[in-house]
């Protein structure tokens, strides 16, 4: 009956990444990424699983520290499988 | 009936507490550790004074205990404590000990043996269960927000959320647990007085606190959300 109430539950936009490509591509590890990044090592581990949707803030420090755009990395759309560039 | 605890127990509540500050302003604070202590108004700035452990907030505990407890190294070392069966076993204990000091406060040695003391040996198991779930929580409960990246603040602060609502929960259980205990014990002994609720006085608010500290690291454990 209270689904008929009008109120629907939140749901969340799952957001697609391809952070652990890029960040294997340039050759970084979890735990030095997240210490250029300052947040947990597991906290990339987790972004990477698609567990955790980063703030804003910490996507773009993301896209800076892997010298790339945040759209490259973040999607609200499957990523194709273009290959990352090391560059 | 004598409500009121005895002088003894009295200073003893007070030097436990002043420890307690005492620790805890000497691994928060690098100077004027004294007049923090005393709370004085000295030139350490606002942050200094009127600033206890039980009222700023997430901040128990110290930059070093939290930068071990979120190292990979912590994962590894206390990795065994940190698996799904270790941590029901964690919330278990930690509901037990309460119950048994609640229990043991009714002064019924003869149930499960123990000495009739008012805060007996026994009353160290929830200082243990509570150092269990937080380490098994990896101090993330207590720790400061700076040391902190989103996602770990987002845990804890749903944590806390959920912890306080529970509270209401474990504070109704304990003391229906009190009344029944009162209840079976009063028909046992009505001969002898009934059941002494003067114990009660004072292990009620001592399974309160450990509650309170305990209950935000059980439900970090409970939604088992730091995985490792």
């Amino acid at each position: 009956m209270l689904r008929d109430m009008g109120r629907k539950p939140k749901e969340e936009t799952p957001i697609f990444n391809r952070l652990e490509e890029v960040r294997e591509a340039r050759g970084l590890s979890r735990t030095e990424l997240a210490y250029e990044a300052d947040v947990h090592y597991q906290t990339i581990g987790y972004i990477e699983r698609g567990e955790y949707s980063p703030s804003l803030s910490l996507a773009l420090t993301l896209a800076k520290i892997l010298r790339t755009d945040v759209q490259e990395m973040f999607s609200l759309q499957h990523f194709s499988k273009k290959k990352v560039s090391a560059s | 009936m004598n409500w009121l605890p005895s002088w003894q127990g009295i200073l003893v509540s007070l030097a436990v507490i002043c420890v307690v500050r005492a620790v805890w302003i000497w691994r928060k604070y690098d100077d004027h550790r004294f007049l923090r202590f005393i709370d004085w108004p000295g030139p350490y700035g606002k942050s200094g004074t009127k600033e206890y452990f039980w009222t700023a907030g997430t901040s128990g505990a110290s930059r070093a205990e939290v930068e071990r407890a979120l190292s990979p190294a912590y994962a590894e070392r206390y990795r065994w404590m940190m698996t799904v069966r270790a941590r029901r076993f964690i919330i278990s204990a930690n509901v037990l000990a309460w119950t048994l000091v609640i229990y043991g406060g009714f002064d019924l040695p003869g149930g499960l043996s123990l000495s009739n003391g008012h805060l007996s040996w026994w009353c160290l198991l929830p200082m243990l269960t509570w150092w269990a779930a937080r380490a098994s929580a990896r101090v993330i409960a207590d720790a400061p927000d700076e040391l902190l990246d989103e996602r770990l603040l987002a845990i804890r602060n749903a944590a806390y959320h959920e912890a306080y609502r529970l509270l209401g929960v474990v504070v109704s259980l304990i003391v229906a647990v009190a009344i029944a205990l009162d209840i079976s014990i009063t028909e046992s002994t009505r001969d002898f007085g009934g059941a002494d609720w003067t114990s009660l006085t004072v292990t009620l608010p001592f399974v309160s606190v450990w509650a309170l500290a305990s209950l935000p690291s059980l439900v970090l454990i409970a939604k088992q959300s730091l995985d490792n």
